[in-house]
């Protein structure tokens, strides 16, 4: 905590870092959540892994003491892998947003762990819409009106890095969290370096395409241009500039026909 | 070292890229026109990471169409607070944002002075942070100027 | 140690990331390159396809019923304007016109209609941004207190910016019986941004001719930064006549037989009454004929109404109003 309140003050803006309080007990869960609040976090982290009523019993508890709670969706592969059962990841994210989760790990389109794009398009949507139309590429079967429930801010996170930064934009739009992990830490320049080089990809992108740019197609030029006057975002062009994945992807196309393993 | 070594504060969308020209600030506020969003411009002397609300220069400007007019308002505050910071914030009215969703500083004083980090020992081995302005160190009419 | 390990943009930074190629303009440049797409053009023809501002000037003369003398200055105007940018392509002009106006004339005599199209012209050739119009009176400039003017305005000012600002019976911000009134003050304001904002907006003043006049001499200020004054004649009894058919035929209404000669001495009658106020006079009586139509049929309680029944106003309706009841029109003036 005392290197975020360093960085608070050194940058005057509010910084924060997730604290994990995933446990054995929901008991133990609700220690480690005082006990980070007792810190001074403003948020806490919990796994899907955990189960439906500790989350639930942790939402509550993180509005009744001011805190957000982000929701990392590891172990949700033991419900969305298999695609002739099981649960997909849409469901699960509405479910979440149910159960009154701040942010939640939705995927990424571009990446390590990438899903298919109109698919993971309609991920985020569930959490954000106040009103879901039906929309079959995206996965989305049926309208929803979400009436007042609150909404979910979606996490893209999996080897994402600077260089992608047009594309996520592109495809996620304004409201969602991009969390560089590898991506920053990863940098040769250092961690802070790291940050600079996405911040400054960011922020120079977002101006880009309010400035009516066509980000999409532009996006390559418009931050090896931002490099010039940067060298952490050149240094993490050099490095990651041309890395792409070759996995499969967990976040598939179930309106499409998607072969699977099993079938 | 200087754990902010170029003194600079970074609050908001922008804040590090070069000082927006005010071509580029035109071009922003004219995205947030045409998205109906209404403008409307604040300032302090004290940027503190929790001071959520600063000072109203004026109220919030609905029904504009052009960027001109967010312009003028902003000069007329840039003409009364020079060495203040002064930021422009969109409001989205749409029925579950109901909230800001742009903000970027567009002027900063001379010299920032920043903050300090306060440690306060409590009991046991607990420490209590304070972030500290030190802007507010000076009495508020002797602030604004060099 | 306090030297920063790598350079963060924005402290002596050697040359800004991703500045947009405009940025050395200035935003009206900008902005006017980006309205218009009439860059590099070099005959009329090219201006006006570029821009399609002929189709708006082509609307004017046929929607607007007579005017005459107004489209002849409106054309010379667009001409002007037309003429400008092509001087301005070859880099013979540096500035850009002042487009302010006064419009004066009696009421109903189109002055509104006419800024709205002229709006839509300025907004097709690049001189405004927006092209829309934010039509105004002293009570939406002028405050009630000290200190409560300057808001007003500007409020006003910030809306119109990018577009035409409209201000009726503009002499009213001016009462020289009153030292003190702060109408002066909405002037002042009006006057700065008239001149320094030229390409961010454009003002008309309208109202009466005389008031005008006596206006722009009492406020030279105002006169020298007025550029183009159009002055709107009344109606004849011809062009209101057809005006009436106009209107009636945008609501599915028509004249029936023996009506619009009804209709004609009604006009005659009533022109040189007081208060009249051409084509606003001819819409308020016709509402009043619609009015009477539908108290005919309303009496009707049995009949199945034809789609003639329901839209012609008959000769009756027209001549139920007062004006054929009362003294002869020679008494009235």
């Amino acid at each position: 905590m005392d290197a975020v309140n360093k960085a608070s003050a050194a940058t005057g803006e509010v910084k924060g870092s997730y604290l994990n309080v995933t446990a054995g007990t929901v008991e133990d869960m609700y220690e480690r959540a005082e006990f980070a609040k007792e810190l001074g976090s403003v948020v806490i982290m919990v796994d899907l892994v955990v189960g439906w009523s500790t989350i639930q019993s942790i939402s509550n508890w993180s509005r009744k003491n001011d805190m957000i709670l982000h929701m990392h969706r590891a172990g949700h592969g033991t419900y969305t892998r298999q695609k002739n059962h099981g649960i997909s990841f849409r469901v699960i994210a509405k479910w979440l947003r149910l159960a009154g989760v701040d942010h939640l790990h939705t995927g990424t389109a571009v990446g390590k762990l990438e899903g298919d794009p109109m698919t993971v398009q309609g991920y985020y949507n569930v959490c954000r819409d106040s009103y879901t139309k039906q929309d079959l590429p995206r996965g989305l079967f049926f309208d929803q009106d979400w009436a007042d429930l609150r909404k979910v801010m979606p996490v893209a996170s999996g080897g994402i890095h600077a260089g992608q930064m047009h594309q996520l934009l592109d495809l996620f739009g304004d409201d969602v969290i991009l969390q560089f992990g590898g991506g920053t830490i990863g940098h040769p320049g250092g961690i802070q370096a790291g940050a600079v080089a996405n911040r400054v990809a960011l922020e120079v992108m977002v101006k880009a395409r309010n400035e009516g740019r066509d980000i999409k197609n532009e996006g390559t030029d418009i931050l090896r241009q931002a490099a010039k006057g940067c060298s952490p975002l050149q240094q993490a062009l050099d490095t990651w500039g041309e890395i792409s994945f070759n996995y499969t992807p967990t976040d598939t196309s179930d309106y499409s026909v998607t072969a699977t393993a099993a079938v | 070292m200087m754990t902010n070594p170029v003194r600079r504060i970074t609050q908001g969308q922008f804040s590090y890229l070069p000082d927006l020209t005010d071509t580029e600030i035109s071009m922003q506020i004219q995205y947030g026109l045409d998205k109906g969003y209404a403008w409307s411009v604040e300032y302090t002397d004290d940027p503190h990471p929790r001071n959520t609300y600063w000072e109203m220069f004026g109220i919030p400007m609905f029904d504009l169409r052009d960027a001109a007019g967010v312009l003028l308002e902003l000069n007329n505050c840039r003409k009364t607070f020079p060495q203040y910071y002064i930021r422009l914030m969109a409001f989205d009215s749409t029925r579950g944002v109901e909230t800001i969703v742009m903000s970027f500083i567009v002027n900063r004083p001379e010299n920032e002075p920043g903050f300090s980090l306060v440690r306060q020992e409590a009991p046991g081995r607990t420490i209590r942070y304070t972030v500290h302005s030190y802007a507010t160190d000076r009495p508020e009419t002797e602030r604004g100027s060099l | 140690m306090a030297a920063p390990l790598y350079q963060i943009p924005g402290q002596a930074a050697p040359s800004p990331p991703a500045a947009p190629a405009t940025s050395a303009a200035s935003p009206a440049e900008v902005q006017a390159a980006l309205a218009e797409g009439v860059v590099g053009a070099r005959t009329v023809a090219e201006v006006l396809a570029q821009s399609q501002a002929d189709t708006v000037i082509a609307e004017l003369e046929h929607d607007l019923i007579g005017l005459a003398p107004v489209k002849g200055r409106i054309r010379d105007i667009a001409a002007l304007l037309v003429i400008d940018k092509l001087r301005m392509n070859l880099g013979l002009q540096a500035q850009a016109p002042s487009l302010h106006m006064s419009f004066t004339g009696n009421p109903g005599t189109g002055k509104t209609t006419v800024a709205l199209r002229m709006a839509q012209i300025l907004h097709r050739l690049g001189y405004v941004r927006k092209g829309h119009l934010v039509a105004v009176t002293r009570d939406d400039l002028v405050g009630q207190y000290i200190g409560h003017t300057a808001p007003k305005t500007k409020e006003v000012l910030k809306k119109a910016m990018g577009g035409v600002l409209f201000i009726d019976e503009a002499y009213y911000l001016y009462r020289p019986e009153n030292e003190r009134d702060y109408g002066q003050e909405a002037i002042e304001i009006l006057l700065q941004v008239m001149e320094n904002q030229r390409d961010d907006l454009v003002v008309i003043l309208a109202g009466y001719k005389d008031r005008m006049d006596t206006f722009f001499r009492s406020n030279p200020g105002m006169s020298s930064r007025i550029a183009h004054h159009l002055d709107f004649p009344d109606y004849p009894a011809g062009d209101l006549l057809r005006i009436a058919d106009k209107m009636l035929e945008s609501q599915n209404y028509r004249f029936g037989r023996g009506a619009r000669a009804a209709f004609e001495e009604y006009l005659l009658r009533r022109i040189p009454q007081p208060h009249f106020a051409n084509a606003r006079s001819v819409r308020n009586a016709l509402d009043r004929a619609r009015l009477r139509q539908a108290s005919r049929l309303f009496a009707d309680r049995d009949r199945v109404f034809t789609p003639d029944d329901l839209s012609i106003i008959d000769e009756s309706d027209i001549r139920a109003s007062r004006v054929f009841h009362i003294a002869a029109p020679q008494a009235q003036t």
